[in-house]
């Protein structure tokens, strides 16, 4: 997972906040409860997004010369490799 | 390294050849296509030691929020008749969430720009003034990075 627990939190927090601020969205469970559902969610969803992750990075590896990581090469390729895996799933 | 020779590596692009310019026979200036002017973009940003740009990108981001609220949906969890506008409203709080880390780091540019001179002077050192400034805001706003 490419985010920290706490990073996680915050982010269901927010997503259920914004939940409960509209009005043409009705809760049918306790606000807790969905906040925790929304935090499994994103757990699960961001799992699946490290596979996103360690394949574009196996591509860049798998180059015939070594591309060393953080440099601006290094970032643009895992930019399209990354992108392509994003595609996939049908976005 | 300076920021050409981090131009060199890539594609093969450099002065024998590749796709970088064309040529105006007028003013022989060069004329910078969309791609290469992306590509320069980048570089730029990633020479910069200090500059993130978000974990994730906005196409993903979307497609979080959209299972998050149809599988909250699905498992009645919630009720919504405006499906997208939900979806929508998710994308952006995640967005501002996840792109918090890129807003301080602005913040930090901005303060240390205007402080410019007087690092100069006292030779201070970019990147650990850059450090402490961004401490400084994550516990002014409280935020979680």
């Amino acid at each position: 997972m490419r985010l920290s627990r706490e990073k996680l939190n915050k982010l269901a927090s927010a997503s259920t906040e914004q939940l409960a601020s509209l009005k043409y969205v009705d809760f049918l469970e306790g606000y807790d409860d969905i906040r925790q559902e929304v935090r499994r969610l994103l757990e699960e969803l961001l799992a699946q997004e490290e596979r996103l992750d360690k394949a574009a990075r196996l591509k860049i590896e798998s180059q015939r010369r070594i591309i060393p990581e953080g440099t601006p090469e290094w970032n643009i390729l895992y930019h399209k490799y990354y992108n392509e895996e994003v595609k996939k799933l049908g976005i | 390294m300076s920021a050409f020779a981090a131009f060199r590596p890539l594609h093969g692009l450099g002065s024998s050849g590749g796709i970088a310019f064309r040529f105006s026979p007028i003013s022989r200036r060069p004329l910078m296509t969309n791609y290469v002017r992306t590509v320069l973009k980048f570089f730029f940003l990633a020479l910069d030691p200090t500059h993130t740009i978000m974990l994730f990108s906005k196409e993903y981001v979307g497609y979080l929020a959209r299972q998050v609220v149809k599988r909250l949906q699905d498992n009645h969890f919630i009720q919504t008749h405006e499906l997208e506008k939900v979806i929508e409203r998710v994308q952006s709080s995640m967005v501002e969430e996840l792109s918090l880390e890129d807003r301080i780091n602005d913040e930090v540019r901005v303060i240390l720009e205007a402080y410019s001179d007087e690092m100069r002077k006292s030779a201070a050192n970019y990147q650990e003034m850059f450090k402490k400034v961004k401490n400084e805001l994550v516990r002014k706003y409280k935020a979680v990075l």
